[in-house]
């Protein structure tokens, strides 16, 4: 559990209005800036349009976390009962009590997660905890579905319209499946009234199963890495709106400039998949401690830090390797807006979540160096060890010597638009 | 003629970095705020009124220290029908149901033996369990200094192992203490 997280439950959890109010704004002022810093992190777009897009963030977030979560829990609270086994054996009736069962199980657990007054303070249990229920809403989603899958295998349903020239296919996704039995049913086709027939339940157990496997992922418990996602879809979908990424184009991967150093050398890509790397220094974090970084890093904004007096062409130079650093993220998100399956799409944001994280994680330690602070000082921060600090600082100064070397190498290819800042 | 050009050093590039990081946050206008805190608001009323459909009992009062735990599985209710059944929770309580002589791991449950996880012995020493069976709630008897607490049902209550795989029986960890 975060600092950060911290913050969220104090007023989520607070009955009193006047505490609440105060808890929030101590929440508030942090967690705008650090959607806004995360989000400038991904792209250029103006600030006062990520400040937009903060603001959309967190109301989706609320409204997930208050009102979505207790629609979720009431949808499946309510469903549950309708579904009733069918008529398809002891082995398919023992799945679904199961499934039931533990989907009930989980919902109590779920929405009966609320920490203690000790865990608000300390670390605790509470980032295992939270880890272990989100665990476990995909195999429940999964299990769900294979219900589905095995009535649907059960009805020989193997295509969503039997007026389709396309029958017969198979591999029909579930929710094709349930669509379309819903529809013929509704429609009185002759198969619907056959399953019917055979199954007076089916259609509360097909709509009821659906209906609660839809609703699982929403019970997820709130924390500031659901709200830092949260914020990433909405900017990904805003980028799909506008038919491209503002920075970057289309979102594929550019060639390297010729002022670019080998991607196998950059820092964020170097760590990456390099699970070891942890007990020495390498980036080791879950997917919600991410969050913690950003945390720190908002925190220290408080701290003046006098501009360095740079000349014009420094300034460029310096944005430029900034850009660099940022190239597997911004590449990343452009793999996830051109991704054309499903399948592909998930696979995409993951690695750009991770890569996101380390990003942030990388900004954060160099920030505080920044700042003047030594590499104890910037681990006791940022709840890292010392020697992960160093690993990070020595890759990105491994990178920057690189970048300076292959800039004075290549005078001529330092700008964009031909390196007339050198003359 | 131009002098050739020298990039900045690794710490000045940290310390514009750390210049750069730091611009963001002037923070919202306040029109924006109300707005995000009446969402905040709604958002904190839904986890209470959740939070007490969940809770039988529960009173926001009361605080955080009544924390349910719920039971997650049968542990091993399937290895042998002469083993008592085993439940665990979220935080490592064990719940172990006892039988009268004769009855069989689906009659209803007569005695009650929560053991608590080993590094909260001291903490919970003398402390009362409780169970939760629907919105009723019983003591199960103090923790020792082993970390067990031991109780018999009241008469009338019975409870079967079904009743805990549906998650209908709840334990309900004792406050911490005061230290």
């Amino acid at each position: 559990m975060t600092a950060l997280d911290n913050r969220l439950y104090a007023w989520l959890a607070e009955a009193d209005d006047r505490r609440f109010e105060r808890a929030f704004d101590a929440y508030f002022t942090v967690a705008f800036p650090a959607v806004v810093r995360h989000l400038s992190r991904l792209s250029r777009w103006d600030p006062a349009e990520l400040e937009e897009l903060a603001q959309d963030a967190l109301l989706r977030f609320f409204e997930r976390v208050g009102r979505g979560r207790r629609d979720a829990s009431d949808t499946i609270r309510g469903t549950l009962p309708s579904i009733r086994p069918l008529a398809m054996g002891a082995f398919h009736e023992r799945q679904v009590n199961g499934w039931t069962g533990e989907v009930d199980s989980f919902r109590q657990e779920a929405m009966g997660f609320q920490p203690t007054p000790r865990d608000i303070i300390e670390d605790s249990a509470w980032k295992t905890a939270i880890r272990r229920i989100a665990e476990q809403i995909p195999g429940l989603e999964r299990q769900g579905l294979h219900l589905l899958n095995a009535v649907r295998l059960e009805f020989h349903w193997d295509d969503a319209d039997p007026a389709d020239s396309k029958g017969g296919q198979g591999n029909v996704p579930v929710q094709d499946f349930v669509e379309s039995i819903m529809r013929e049913l509704d429609s009185l086709s002759s198969r619907a009234l056959e399953a019917q027939r055979q199954h007076p339940n089916v259609s509360p157990f097909v709509t009821g199963t659906w209906k609660v496997t839809r609703a699982l992922p929403r019970l997820r418990v709130p924390t500031n890495g659901y709200l830092f996602e949260m914020a990433m879809t909405i900017y990904l979908d805003e980028c799909k709106k506008r038919g491209r990424i503002k920075r970057g184009g289309t979102g594929a991967r550019h060639a390297p400039a010729r002022d670019d150093v080998a991607l196998g050398d950059h820092p964020l890509e170097a760590a990456d998949g390099h699970g070891d790397a942890n007990a020495d220094g390498g980036y080791a974090f879950g997917a919600d401690e991410g969050v913690s970084f950003r945390f720190h890093t908002a925190t220290t904004a408080d701290i003046p830090v006098a501009e360095p007096t740079l000349q014009l062409e420094h300034t460029e130079f310096l944005e430029k390797f900034y850009a660099y650093l940022r190239q597997p993220v911004e590449a990343a998100a452009g793999a996830c807006l051109q991704a054309q399956t499903p399948g592909k799409a998930t696979a995409e944001r993951a690695r750009l979540d991770s890569l996101t994280q380390k990003l942030d994680c990388t900004l954060a330690v160099l920030t505080l160096m920044g700042e003047g602070h030594t590499q104890e000082e910037t681990a006791a921060q940022l709840d890292l060890t010392r020697n992960q600090v160093k690993y990070i600082v020595e890759k990105v100064q491994e990178a920057y010597l690189r970048f300076t070397t292959n800039h004075r190498d290549r005078p001529s290819a330092s700008s964009g638009a031909g390196a007339t800042h050198h003359v | 003629m131009s002098e050739p050009f020298t990039p900045p050093r690794f710490d000045e590039f940290l310390r514009w970095l750390a210049h750069r990081e730091a611009l963001p946050g002037t923070g919202p206008p306040p029109d924006r705020y109300t707005t995000l805190l009446a969402a905040a608001r709604l958002a904190r009323d839904e986890t209470l009124r959740a939070r007490e459909d969940q809770t039988p009992g529960y009173s926001s009062n009361m605080g955080a220290h009544l924390e349910v735990l719920h039971l997650l599985a049968a542990a091993s209710s399937e290895e042998s029908a002469s083993r008592p059944p085993e439940l665990t929770t979220a935080r490592g309580f064990r719940v172990t149901l006892s039988y009268d002589d004769g009855a069989s791991a689906g009659d209803s449950t007569i005695c009650v033996l929560v053991r608590c996880p080993p590094e909260l012995i001291g903490q919970l020493s003398g402390q009362s369990a409780f169970l939760w069976n629907g919105t009723e709630r019983f003591e199960l008897g103090q923790f020792d200094a082993e970390g067990k607490a031991i109780g018999t049902l009241p008469a009338g209550i019975e409870i079967a192992l079904s009743d805990f795989t549906q998650g209908r029986v709840k334990l309900e960890e004792p406050p911490p203490g005061e230290d």
